[in-house]
C-alpha cells in the first residue's frame, strides 16, 4: 500500500473509509496468494457492483472481469474472507450468506496473475444492509417490440437464489398474449393480469381461487387494460384504452406508443362491477395509469389534454393527478387535484408507508419505455419537494418501478445496458433521501443478460412465491367462458 | 471494407428460394401471366432494384400492382424477411429493421441468421452499437457467420467506418434529420423525404416511382418528377418512368418532351395508340408500361 493510496482513503466519506480500512486488511488474508503488486484504477467486471448497496438476504453477487490473465478476487468482511477463482467470479451461496449475514461491508478486491505476478486492482466496497428486501421480484419476459410476439410469460424471481419459476407462459396457453399483472400490496396471493386473443380476459387470483372476467362493457372504450391493485385487496384501477403503435424514421426511441382516447375505472373484486367519475372520463383528456394511494383513499393517475393524434404526438403531455376515493360507497370526490406537472408523468406509485410518490417522467407521450430521455423522479409526499434522483438514472431508458415493503427498495426498468433490452435494477432509499448506485438483478452466470433476448417488463415485488399452479390457471383459461362485468352509472 | 446485403436464399437458415445472388435470382424467375405469386414477384423486383434494374426493366416481367412490390405482410415471417430487404434496398431503415425484428422474433428460439444479420446492419447505421454488439455476439457463435460477424465487429463504435462502407455509409445517409412517424403521411410521402435527405440513393427514386406506377397515380408520379427530375436523384428517367411520361402527354401535350424522354420511346408510344385504336393485338408492345396500363391492369 503506497503513500498515494491512503491519500485517497483519506478523501473517501466516512462509511467508505470503513470500506477501505477493511480492504487494506484483507491483504493478509488473501488465500495463499502472495500480492506483489497493484495496477492503477478499477477491474473492468460486469456488472459494475462497485460501491453498491444491498439487502442482507441478495444472492451472490457474481460478476466476470474481462480480462485474458488468471484471475482471482478476495471477498471480505473483515473477519471472513473467501478467495474466487476468475474470471467468471461465481461466489459459494453458503459462503455469501456468512460474509454477509448481519450486514456490514464487503471488500472485493480482484487480483489478475500477469507474467507469473499477482498484482490487485483497486479494491471495491458492497454495502450490506441488514433489513430483508421482499424475496421475489415479479415480471413479465416479453420481446422489446414490435407488433408480433412468440414466446412470453410471467415469471417470478427468488432473490435470494438464482431460480426464476414460471408463473404463467404463453407456450401453454396456444401462444396468446398475456400482459399487465398486478398484485395487492405485494400479496403474492393476490393477482391479476390479462390474457389477449386466445383466451382473452383478466384473471383475478384471490382468497385461493381464480376468476376469469370479461372486461369490455358499453360504456367503456376498450377491455380493461393498466391495473393497479388497492391495498386493502378489494378494488383494482384500471385504464381503459384505444392504443396505437408507429415506427420513427430516425429517432433513437425507435417505437412510438399512443393513445387516441384512455379512461380511468374502478372494478370492485366483491361486486364485480366497474364505477368511475365524469373526472376520470372526460372527453377532451386523456386519463391513464391510475394507482391508488396507501391508504385506498386517494386514486392518482395521469392526464393529458386531448390532441390530434398522430400529427401532434409530440405535444401530449401528462401531469399527475389525483382524485379522492370512498372505498365504502366505490364513489369519486368532485375535485381533481393537480399533484405535478413537468414534462410527461406515468406510472405514479406510492411508497407503502404514504411518503413517497414515484413516477416515471420524459419529454412527451406515456410509453415510456420507447423514450430514451425517461427518468424516474420521487416527490416526498409530506413536503412536495422533489428527490434527488440524478443517481439512479441514466441517460437511457427508466420506466417501470415498485417499492418494497419497507418503503426503502426500488427495483425498476432500465435499458441503460444496451439501449433495447430493460434490465431490472435495484435501489436504496436513504434516510436522508439520496438514493444508492443502482446494481442489476444478480445472475449466476455473468453471460446470462448476454444471451437473453427478451426483456424484463413490470417488475414488482411481492412478499412469497406465487403459489397458484400454471395448471390451475389453464384450466380457468380454458374452462371458463368468464364473467361478464358491469358498469355502474 | 463493405458489408454485401445478403441476398435471399444466399444458404442460409430459412432461406429456400433459390438464387444465390441478385443476377440468379433475375435469371431464375419464372415469368407467367397466368398465376402470380407476389412474394415471388417482389423478391424479384428487389433483385432488379439492386442490380439498378428496377425502374429500367421492372415491366418486361408481368407486374401485379403495388403488392407485387411491396407484398402485405400478413404476419407471415417468410414475407417479413422479403419486406426487411425491400425496405433495406429503398433505404428505409427503420422499416427494415421493424420487420427483421418481427421475424426473427417469429423464428423464437432459434433465431433467423440472416434477420440477425439484418439487426447488426441496420443497428450499425443508427449508431445504435451496444444492442449491434449484441447481435454480433450471437452471431459469432454460429460457424457459418462467424466471419460475417467479424467484419461488422469492426464497425463497431466507429462511425467514420460506418460511413466509409459503401452499404452501411449509404443507407446511414438515408436516415431523415427529422423524424417521422411510419403511420404520418403515406409511403411516397415518406419516400420523397428519404429521397431528399440522400438524393443520390437510387434504389428510393425507383421504388417510389414503381409504387405510382403500379398504382396507375399519374398525379402522384407527376408530382415526383416536378420535384426530382433534372435533379441529383433523378437526372434522366429510366425506360419505365419515359414510358409513363408518354401515357401524361395524353393530359398533358408534350410532357415528354419536358422530362427528356427520348423520341424513339415517344414514336413506339403512338405506335402502340395506333394498335389500340384499329383494334389489333398491342402483344409486341407486351414488355412496356403501356400494355401494363392498357391490358393487365385493366383486367
Amino acid at each position: 500500500m503506497n503513500a498515494g493510496r491512503i491519500c485517497i482513503i483519506n478523501q473517501m466519506p466516512v462509511r467508505w473509509l470503513a470500506v477501505a480500512l477493511l480492504c487494506i486488511s484483507s491483504l493478509s488474508c488473501s488465500g495463499g496468494i502472495d500480492i506483489e503488486g497493484s495496477l492503477e484504477g478499477a477491474p473492468a467486471i460486469f456488472p459494475d457492483y462497485a460501491g453498491v448497496t444491498i439487502p442482507v438476504n441478495m444472492a451472490p453477487l457474481d460478476f466476470r472481469l474481462d480480462s485474458d490473465c488468471e484471475s482471482a478476487a478476495i471477498i471480505s468482511n473483515g473477519d471472513d474472507s473467501i478467495l474466487v477463482k476468475g474470471p467468471e467470479f461465481r461466489i459459494p451461496m453458503k459462503a455469501w450468506k456468512r460474509l454477509t449475514a448481519g450486514g456490514g461491508d464487503i471488500c472485493v478486491r480482484v487480483l489478475v496473475n500477469k507474467d507469473g505476478k499477482w498484482l490487485s486492482y483497486d479494491p471495491f466496497g458492497i454495502k450490506v444492509l441488514d433489513a430483508p428486501i421482499d424475496r421475489y421480484i415479479t415480471y413479465r419476459l416479453i420481446d422489446p417490440g414490435y407488433e408480433t410476439w412468440n414466446e412470453m410469460g410471467l415469471y417470478q424471481r427468488d432473490v435470494e437464489t438464482f431460480t426464476e419459476t414460471a408463473i404463467i407462459r404463453n407456450t401453454v396457453t396456444d401462444r396468446n398474449c398475456m400482459n399487465c399483472h398486478s398484485f395487492s400490496d405485494r400479496r403474492h396471493d393476490r393477482m391479476v393480469f390479462h390474457m389477449r386473443a386466445q383466451h382473452g380476459g383478466t384473471y383475478v387470483i384471490k382468497d385461493g381461487s381464480i376468476e376469469k372476467l370479461n372486461t369490455k362493457t358499453p360504456e367503456t372504450i376498450s377491455a380493461l387494460v393498466y391495473p393497479q391493485w388497492s391495498p386493502d385487496g378489494r378494488y383494482i384501477a384500471f385504464s381503459v384504452n384505444d392504443t396505437f403503435q408507429a415506427f420513427h424514421s430516425s429517432s433513437p426511441d425507435r417505437i412510438e406508443v399512443y393513445d387516441t382516447e384512455s379512461d380511468v375505472v374502478v372494478y370492485d373484486t366483491e361486486t364485480r362491477t366497474l364505477a368511475s367519475s365524469r373526472l376520470l372520463m372526460s372527453a377532451d383528456r386523456l386519463e391513464t395509469f391510475p394507482s391508488f394511494s396507501h391508504d385506498g383513499r386517494t386514486l392518482y393517475f395521469c392526464s393529458s389534454p386531448q390532441v390530434k393524434m398522430p400529427e401532434e404526438y409530440r405535444q401530449v403531455r401528462y401531469s399527475l393527478c389525483s382524485i379522492g376515493f370512498d372505498p365504502e360507497t366505490m364513489t369519486f370526490s368532485d375535485t381533481v387535484d393537480t399533484v405535478y406537472t413537468g414534462g410527461s408523468s406515468t406510472f405514479p406509485r406510492v411508497s407503502p408507508d404514504g411518503r413517497y410518490l414515484m413516477f416515471t417522467e420524459a419529454e412527451f407521450g406515456n410509453f415510456h419505455i420507447w423514450h430514451k430521455g425517461a427518468d424516474l423522479k420521487v416527490m416526498d409526499l409530506n413536503t412536495g419537494e422533489m428527490l434527488n434522483t440524478g443517481d439512479i438514472n441514466s441517460p437511457d431508458v427508466e420506466s417501470y418501478h415498485s417499492w418494497s415493503g419497507d418503503s426503502r427498495w426500488v427495483v425498476f426498468s432500465s435499458r441503460r445496458l444496451d439501449g433495447l433490452y430493460t434490465r431490472l435494477f435495484i435501489t436504496h432509499l436513504n434516510e436522508d433521501g439520496t438514493f444508492t448506485k443502482p446494481f442489476l438483478l444478480p445472475q449466476q452466470d455473468s453471460r446470462y443478460y448476454d444471451r437473453l433476448y427478451k426483456s424484463y417488463n413490470i417488475p414488482e415485488f411481492v412478499d412469497d412465491r406465487v403459489d397458484v399452479t400454471e395448471k390451475e390457471i389453464v384450466e380457468c383459461a380454458f374452462n371458463s367462458s368468464g364473467t361478464d362485468v358491469k358498469f355502474r352509472k | 471494407m463493405s458489408v454485401v446485403l445478403l441476398p435471399v436464399g444466399c444458404g442460409i437458415k430459412g432461406s429456400d428460394m433459390g438464387g444465390t445472388d441478385w443476377n440468379d435470382i433475375i435469371a431464375d424467375y419464372q415469368d407467367t401471366s397466368q398465376t402470380v405469386v407476389f412474394d415471388n414477384l417482389a423478391r424479384l423486383n428487389l433483385a432488379l432494384a439492386q442490380t439498378g434494374q428496377l425502374a429500367e426493366r421492372a415491366f418486361t416481367y408481368t407486374q401485379a400492382g403495388p403488392g407485387g412490390l411491396i407484398p402485405e405482410w400478413g404476419q407471415k415471417p417468410r414475407t417479413g424477411a422479403l419486406l426487411s430487404d425491400i425496405f433495406y434496398s429503398m433505404g428505409y431503415v427503420a422499416l427494415s429493421q421493424r420487420y427483421a425484428f418481427e421475424t426473427l422474433v417469429q423464428d423464437e428460439p432459434e433465431y433467423s441468421d440472416r434477420m440477425l444479420a439484418r439487426l447488426v446492419e441496420t443497428n450499425l447505421i443508427f449508431g445504435a452499437y451496444p444492442v449491434a454488439e449484441k447481435y454480433i455476439n450471437r452471431l459469432e457463435d454460429r460457424d457459418k457467420l462467424r466471419r460475417s460477424a467479424v467484419s461488422y465487429r469492426a464497425f463497431l463504435y466507429d462511425d467514420s467506418a460506418v460511413e466509409a462502407d459503401s452499404v452501411l455509409g449509404a443507407k446511414r445517409r438515408c436516415i431523415p434529420e427529422d423524424d417521422f412517424l411510419s403511420d404520418e403521411g403515406t409511403l411516397g410521402e415518406q419516400l420523397k423525404i428519404i429521397i431528399r435527405t440522400n438524393p443520390k440513393h437510387r434504389a428510393t427514386v425507383d421504388y417510389l416511382g414503381m409504387i405510382y406506377l403500379l398504382d396507375c397515380n399519374f398525379d402522384a408520379f407527376k408530382g415526383m418528377l416536378d420535384e426530382f427530375y433534372g435533379t441529383l436523384a433523378l437526372e434522366s428517367l429510366p425506360v419505365s418512368f419515359s414510358e409513363a411520361a408518354c401515357m401524361m402527354s395524353e393530359i398533358y401535350p408534350d410532357y415528354w418532351k419536358s422530362v427528356g424522354v427520348d423520341i424513339g420511346i415517344y414514336r413506339r408510344y403512338t405506335d402502340f395508340k395506333k394498335l389500340l385504336e384499329s383494334g389489333r393485338s398491342p402483344e409486341k408492345y407486351r414488355k412496356t408500361y403501356w400494355y401494363y396500363v392498357m391490358m393487365v391492369n385493366s383486367l
